[in-house]
């Protein structure tokens, strides 16, 4: 009968091919995700980083860091009293090049360091049980929300059609008039369901961890599980590999209990749509409710369930915009293992009281009153289980950069209108906005002319934005934006992902290039950046620019000031660095095929031909 | 008219759907009520303060006149002097508006010396936009796209003032407010798949193509139930979320332009606040319109219930990520974007503000470009069901031939 039953959800209801195209879907998405650590960081530098100083915290380890974060953080400073050593004469050329080398790349480095450094604090405050590694792997594992999704549209795929495609063929008439089809085979059903749907959960989270092994570098199974971001404040004390094989378990405890109340749905709507969006609804409604997840574990939800690595998360706080300038702070308090098992033993109850009441719906019986009662008396102790919210109010500023001066054009120049909100182009006797757009109200920070277009740059909040503008026709056409391409929000369900930069800088456009296919610019935050326009691919070219010195574009070469003064090109068409040697400037400039530059000791102009080889 | 409301008896007087509608509308008052702790009157601030702001709205509503300016003026002079001085009660105070100096001060500045401010302000913030709009149109070509533009931006915000107050905070909400459309997706789905699918199953398609009406007018039927049910659907969700905002915040200045809320102010619709309410339901009914037929076109397709279900829930999310790309920087995104019906649907959001498509040298609208779009896809839609339908009927009547 078991026997039977299988095969006629595998191979009648088609429930091969959905739970075939259930695993391929996981892995696919799974194995997709993001492989880098964190935007602007670099992998190595960062790996380099927890190969050495990987584990427990110890004193010296903490020196150490502290030594290179210093160096790190302060290398600009070391690189200019490097300079003025060289300028005293109390180092020589090649001293300098080679000591400030060091320090340049560890500027270069700040970004992927800043990422290691950050997770060093969080594990200084508890050294006993936040250890340091390299948490790719863990969290991708931990941070999977793909993978429950599946899950729960397999188990309802699965369970609903089970019971219901026979009603909707009035087959119950048939099996309720036999006796194996009013006592055996409701169980039978029902386990043939939920053993099919817990070997698919077992294969996917075997799957997944072995993804996370080979691809994402998943090691170290022993440290705790509060040496992950997210799950510091836990109130477990396991080892991660434990808190795995604990949400696995609560994973196969949540697809039982999903398939059952789908099939409760199923027995009591006897209709495979109206049964399978009630299903969907139910699990998931906390997601539709609760976006900040504040109660998310306090409501014993079968879908919530799947999701299981949220019950062994800790205490979380995160900043988020409530209305203009205000910034809220939003907790969101984890469960204790008291209450986690509290939970559990109310899951547990449920699940017997919905297979309890299937049953008697599918004998079409009356259900007794005391299990009625039961039922309402389970969601009592909910209460206790629930987690809590509080909201703290904070102030902060957003910052305007500054903007590039007028652009010359032969008997005519182009400048930014006076609160930067257009561009005009004046002569001796006239004065045109070629932006033409009374709506434009950002701020424009830099522009740069080419043939008959103006490119400019601007921010929209955080969002950085090129545009250009036909001189002509002033027709403007935004060429990219840092932000979302796809803006949808899907009814809020997906939350647009909120500034982080509301407390910093955001670094402007100092000055910027374009060809045809690439735009070129430098920001203050000194690096000099490349947009490829056909893929929208944003790269950092060099991390040594020194801001606010002058730069030109001349012939396919990118000329600039480094931060120890030497001048420097940087070739599009090759894609390589070049420093001019020996040569030290305060600024300069490009005219008639040479470079006139200022010399940084001797204070004199000095003139340098472009050929060949820069 | 007799086919339409056996059709509509056939696809929704069924007693389950109606169980489930009425689940459909207690989920929605469920949920509107939890949203308002999006607005931050409702979040964070406390009754008493919601009292005292319901209670100044009663006094300062209307028109504005100069009394009611300089003595809201004077109320926020008196109490920013004391937050600058710093030397204010940090303590409850029973004199105060709502218990407290400082949210006295943040209640007067946020909701009513600085709304009434930029009121005052708008019409020359207008003017100023319609007059750097009209000197571009000098400087520009009269037959350019930038001239078009400009020309669009000058005419529709010409002539613009404000000269009322109002809570508007209930209207912007139910604006904002979109859960009422996934449960009118829903119900959409419940109501059409199963009929036209059962019909089909029951190869009752194949005898209403052989009969006279069948063969006529029960298609168009369907179709314009699915427009009769998008209506209904829209109407009683809307008649209930107006209630439930009229309960809950209160909405004022219906009769007051659409410009006048804030989120509107660069709005290029000048008609009334519920005018354009009533603009934005009709675009909701030609949006549900729009599913409903591509659902129905679906069934046309598929067979199995479950499997029709997830195809047009598949389509949804589908059109559903396609509205996301109106405003990219890519010319054929946004134009992919334009199929959506989901514009139509939350409409408002796309009204907002003047922002649009370049056609030979002209400038239309993203909100027109929508309306026009989906009107001539639901167009393309009935007539690629009634092409299948004609070509069922074909195959039906060749293979009568052919038996005989």
């Amino acid at each position: 009968m078991f026997y039977w039953e299988i095969k006629k959800i595998l191979f009648k209801n088609k429930g091969i091919y959905v739970i075939i195209a259930a695993i391929l879907l996981n892995v696919c998405v799974f194995a997709m995700q993001d492989r880098s650590i964190a935007p602007n960081v670099s992998t190595a530098v960062y790996m380099s980083y927890i190969h050495q100083y990987q584990g427990k915290l110890n004193p010296q380890k903490e020196a150490s860091i502290e030594t290179e974060y210093d160096r790190v953080s302060n290398s600009k400073k070391y690189i200019s009293q490097l300079q003025e050593q060289f300028q005293e004469g109390k180092i020589s050329e090649v001293q300098l090049q080679n000591k400030s080398k060091v320090y340049v790349q560890k500027k270069a480095n700040l970004s992927s360091f800043q990422c290691f450094y950050n997770q060093y604090l969080t594990a200084k405050k508890s050294v006993s049980n936040r250890y340091l590694l390299n948490t790719r792997g863990w969290d991708v594992l931990f941070n999977d929300s793909i993978t429950p999704i599946i899950l729960l549209l397999l188990a309802i795929c699965i369970a609903v059609p089970n019971f219901s495609k026979e009603y909707e063929k009035d087959m119950d008439q048939i099996q309720l008039c036999c006796e194996n089809g009013r006592t055996k085979l409701f169980l039978v059903k029902l386990g043939a369901a939920a053993i099919l749907l817990i070997v698919t959960t077992l294969l996917i989270s075997i799957l997944d961890f072995t993804i996370a092994y080979f691809v994402f570098d998943l090691r170290n199974f022993f440290y705790p599980l509060q040496s992950l971001a997210l799950y510091n404040g836990s109130h477990f004390s396991l080892s991660l590999l434990s808190a795995y094989i604990l949400s696995v378990v609560l994973k196969l405890l949540a697809i039982v209990f999903v398939s059952v109340f789908s099939s409760f749905i199923s027995i009591a709507f006897r209709n495979q749509i109206v049964a399978s969006i009630t299903s969907l609804f139910v699990n998931i409604f906390s997601f539709l409710t609760i976006w900040e997840k504040t109660a998310f574990t306090s409501l014993p939800i079968p879908g919530n369930l799947l999701f299981s690595t949220e019950y062994i998360k800790g205490d979380i706080s995160h900043d988020v915009i409530v209305s203009g300038a205000l910034a809220s702070k939003k907790v969101f308090v984890g469960l204790s293992e008291g209450k986690l098992i509290l939970l559990l033993v109310i899951v547990c109850i449920l699940l017997v009281l919905f297979l309890l009441f299937s049953q008697f719906l599918y004998l079409q019986k009356k259900v007794p009153n005391r299990f009625r009662k039961l039922f309402l008396c389970a969601f009592i102790p909910l209460l206790l289980t629930g987690c809590t919210s509080n909201i703290q109010r904070d102030t902060s500023f957003i910052y305007n950069g500054q903007v590039q001066n007028e652009v010359p054009l032969g008997k005519e120049k182009i400048k930014p209108s006076n609160d930067y909100h257009q561009i005009l182009l004046m002569n001796d006797h006239t004065t045109t906005n070629i932006l033409q757009d009374p709506l434009f109200t950002y701020t424009i920070e830099c522009m740069f002319v080419h043939g008959q277009y103006c490119y400019y740059a601007y921010h929209v909040m955080d969002i950085l934005c090129f545009a250009k503008v036909n001189m002509k026709t002033f027709e403007n056409t935004l060429l990219y934006h840092s932000g979302e391409v796809n803006q949808q929000d899907y009814f809020d369900l997906q939350k647009m992902p909120v500034s982080n930069t509301i407390n910093s800088k955001i670094p402007t456009v100092i000055s910027m290039f374009s060809d045809s296919r690439y735009i070129y610019y430098f920001l203050s935050d000194e690096t000099l950046r490349s947009i490829d326009l056909q893929t929208n691919k944003q790269t950092i070219l060099a991390s040594d620019a020194n801001a606010g010195y002058a730069n030109y574009y001349y012939y396919g070469k990118i000329y600039y000031i480094n931060t120890i003064n030497q001048l420097v090109y940087y070739d599009t068409l090759s894609n390589k660095i070049h420093v001019i040697p020996h040569v030290y400037v305060d600024s300069f400039k490009i005219s008639h095929n040479r470079i006139v530059y200022t010399d940084i000791f001797t204070k004199k102009k000095n003139t340098l031909p472009l050929n060949a080889s820069h | 008219m007799k086919q339409i409301l056996y059709e509509l008896k056939k696809t929704v007087f069924r007693k389950q759907l109606f169980f489930f509608f009425v689940a459909m509308c207690l989920v929605n008052i469920f949920f509107f009520q939890y949203h308002l702790n999006s607005i931050n009157l409702y979040e964070i601030q406390s009754p008493k303060y919601r009292e005292t702001f319901h209670k100044l709205h009663h006094e300062f509503d209307g028109v504005v006149t100069t009394e009611k300016a300089e003595k809201i003026n004077s109320m926020y002079q008196e109490l920013d002097e004391q937050v600058s001085s710093g030397t204010f009660n940090t303590t409850y105070e029973k004199d105060s508006l709502t218990g407290y100096i400082f949210q006295d001060y943040q209640l007067i500045k946020l909701y009513f010396h600085d709304p009434m401010m930029n009121n005052a302000l708008y019409a020359e913030k207008m003017q100023d936009i319609v007059n750097e709009a009209q000197s571009n149109m000098h400087a520009s070509n009269s037959h350019s796209y930038s001239h078009q533009y400009n020309r669009y931006i000058a005419t529709h915000y010409k002539n613009r003032s404000v000269s009322s107050f109002y809570n508007f905070i209930g209207w912007q909400y139910l604006f904002d407010y979109q859960f009422s459309d996934i449960l009118i997706i829903l119900l959409l789905a419940c109501c059409i798949l199963p009929t036209f699918i059962k019909e089909k199953k029951s190869m009752m398609n194949e005898i209403l193509d052989t009969t006279q009406i069948g063969k006529k007018s029960v298609f168009k039927t369907k179709i314009l139930s699915i427009v009769v049910l998008s209506f209904l659907l829209v109407s009683v969700f809307a008649v209930v979320n107006l209630v439930l905002a009229q309960i809950t915040i209160g909405i004022g200045g219906s009769t007051s332009p659409i410009y006048s809320i804030e989120e509107f102010s660069l709005t290029p619709y000048n008609c009334s606040i519920l005018a354009f309410y009533l603009l934005s339901l009709l675009c909701k009914v030609i949006g549900f319109s729009v599913i409903g037929s591509l659902f129905l076109l679906i069934t046309k397709f598929v067979k199995e219930y479950l499997s029709a279900f997830i195809s047009a829930i598949a389509v949804a999310l589908l059109l559903l990520f396609i509205n996301g790309y109106l405003n990219t920087f890519s010319v054929f995104l946004r134009s992919i974007s334009l199929l959506s019906p989901f514009h139509l649907i939350n409409f408002p959001s796309v009204a907002q503000s003047i922002a649009g498509f370049h056609i030979v040298n002209h400038f239309v609208d993203n909100s027109i470009m929508a309306i026009i779009v989906q009107l001539l896809l639901f167009i393309v839609l009935m007539v690629i069901n009634m092409l299948r339908k004609k070509g069922a009927h074909h195959v039906l009547l060749g293979n009568k031939k052919n038996s005989l």
